[in-house]
């Protein structure tokens, strides 16, 4: 079975936040603010062109032995392309943020963006370690907002080939809980609304992947293992968590609603399922989004 | 539960989500909110349907009541190469045999019942006691209706005085289950075959 992806476009984007803001006015400028930064990712990948080739043998064969098919660490980002995003980010931040950002300028001239330190910058963001951003970031808090920017700068990048290569992948290989094509992390997960099929969908590459229901794709110990919580009457949106490994993944049911999902907003508005699931002393899939495989 | 903004961004993902958004100053329902959350448990185990020999796929889902699990849904496993998550209407009645309407099913049959000959109520017996009234009826029924031998026919349809072993019973049939393994299937033949039973069937095409 394939499982093509389809990028909202700058048109999808547009009609999602307003379908979301309209559901939920409570989030609305949050997801406002989110739907400015998808805004700008989705106006930057519809730039990239992407030459990656790889052939259906060593396709299955990577799949097979549980290998995601790029090595995210060697990917190559247009620079000028990446810095520009990352400025636009940060001025929708400053401009639609309640507090502002006080750091575009410290990002603009980071030295960790400049040509000959960017792989390394790119690859302690990818495998989560600590980036090394100066002086005047005083906080954690501060500091972790910075890495979420520079992060969602490289979405993009990442997106544009692993919708090359997923059309050639076949989801039975796969089944896992990091995805096939980049080994990121899952922002979350959807029950098809066809089928109810189980769908993970990456945090860096935004690539949707088959899972099988109730089975924990985390970690091998998991007959039985898997179970869910929702919070008073609502089933469609829940917590997916394993008793054996302690991770768990938000996943929103669109059978029966007769629409799709966007799950960067979906993850939003779920803030409650990620403060049920800490209570329970659960870890959420890849904190930090750091990649696998 | 008090959680800081950087608990909160802690527990978020990489990318912009709900603990960077209040970290930006977003004041955010769920956080904001003082009311513990009301929490549910729940569990879905895979399973296959129990009524005809097609054997779909199934998920049934379960809440946590105190102690113990209650089925409260059954739908089709999608994840199932023989149904890919759709199940027919009786299928998709299947938690009936369990619960209607959320409550128990008052007919359904939990325990051995036993009605005597000319009884027209059914009294609850133990399994002990219904295997061996079981046992019984087979050996009574086997030894009164037993044929040892069967007569030769000839060419012309007539008995020709010859005899030939038979040693077998034709008042007992067996009914399989489509549900039935492979090898619980054999098993279950084997079985009537040695109790010389010959009225051997199955209901795979129901």
């Amino acid at each position: 079975m394939i499982i093509k992806t389809e990028d909202p476009g700058l048109k999808g984007v547009q009609k999602a936040i307003k379908q979301y803001t309209r559901e939920y006015p409570d989030y609305a400028d949050a997801l406002r603010l989110y739907g400015q930064v998808m805004r700008a990712q989705q106006r930057t990948l519809r730039e990239l062109k992407s030459e990656l080739e790889m052939e259906q043998g060593e396709i299955d064969l990577k799949l097979a032995e549980g290998v995601p098919l790029l090595n995210p660490l060697e990917l190559d980002i247009d620079l000028l392309k990446y810095r520009r995003l990352t400025g636009e980010i940060c001025a929708v931040i400053a401009e639609h943020g309640p507090e502002g950002f006080a750091h575009c300028d410290e990002i603009a001239s980071w030295e960790g963006l400049d040509e000959g330190d960017f792989a390394r910058t790119r690859n302690d963001l990818l495998t989560g370690k600590r980036l090394s951003l100066g002086e005047k970031w005083s906080t954690d808090e501060e500091r972790e907002i910075g890495r979420i920017i520079l992060w969602e700068a490289l979405a993009p990048f990442y997106r544009r080939c692993a919708s090359i290569l997923e059309s050639k992948m076949e989801q039975a290989f796969w089944l896992r809980g990091f995805c096939p094509i980049c080994g990121g992390a899952p922002l979350m997960g959807v029950f098809r609304s066809e089928d109810g099929l189980w769908l993970l969908e990456c945090t860096l590459c935004h690539t949707l992947w088959n899972v099988q229901r109730a089975r924990c794709p985390f970690c091998d110990e998991s007959e039985g293992s898997l179970k869910y919580l929702f919070i008073g009457d609502n089933e469609t949106r829940r917590v997916q968590y394993c008793e054996h490994c302690g991770i768990y993944v938000k996943t929103v049911d669109m059978r029966d609603t007769g629409r799709e999902a966007s799950l960067p907003l979906e993850n939003i508005i779920t803030a409650d399922l990620d403060m049920a699931a800490a209570q329970e002393g659960l870890k959420p899939a890849g904190p930090g989004g750091a990649i696998r495989g | 539960m008090d959680l800081t903004r950087k608990d909160f961004l802690k527990m978020s993902g990489a990318g912009l989500g709900a603990g960077a958004l209040v970290s930006l100053g977003f004041k955010l329902p769920a956080v904001a909110a003082t009311e513990p959350l009301r929490v549910a448990k729940a569990k879905e185990v895979t399973g296959v349907c129990s009524f005809c020999a097609v054997g779909c796929g199934t998920l049934v889902s379960s809440h946590e009541e105190g102690d113990h699990l209650k089925v409260v849904n059954v739908e089709g496993n999608p994840d199932c190469a023989i149904n890919f998550g759709t199940l027919c209407s009786k299928g998709a009645a299947t938690i009936q045999k369990s619960y209607i309407d959320g409550e128990l099913n008052p007919d359904r049959v939990t325990k051995p019942m036993y009605r005597a000959a000319n009884s027209s109520s059914w009294e609850e017996i133990s399994w002990d006691e219904a295997i061996k009234k079981i046992a019984q009826k087979v050996k009574e029924t086997r030894d009164a209706a037993w044929i040892k031998e069967d007569d030769v026919i000839g060419p012309d349809g007539k008995p020709t005085g010859q005899k030939v072993l038979a040693n077998r019973t034709e008042a007992i049939g067996s009914l399989g289950s489509a549900e039935l393994s492979n090898e619980g299937a054999y098993l279950l033949q084997k079985v009537m075959r040695s109790l010389g039973v010959v009225y051997i069937e199955h209901h795979a095409r129901l």
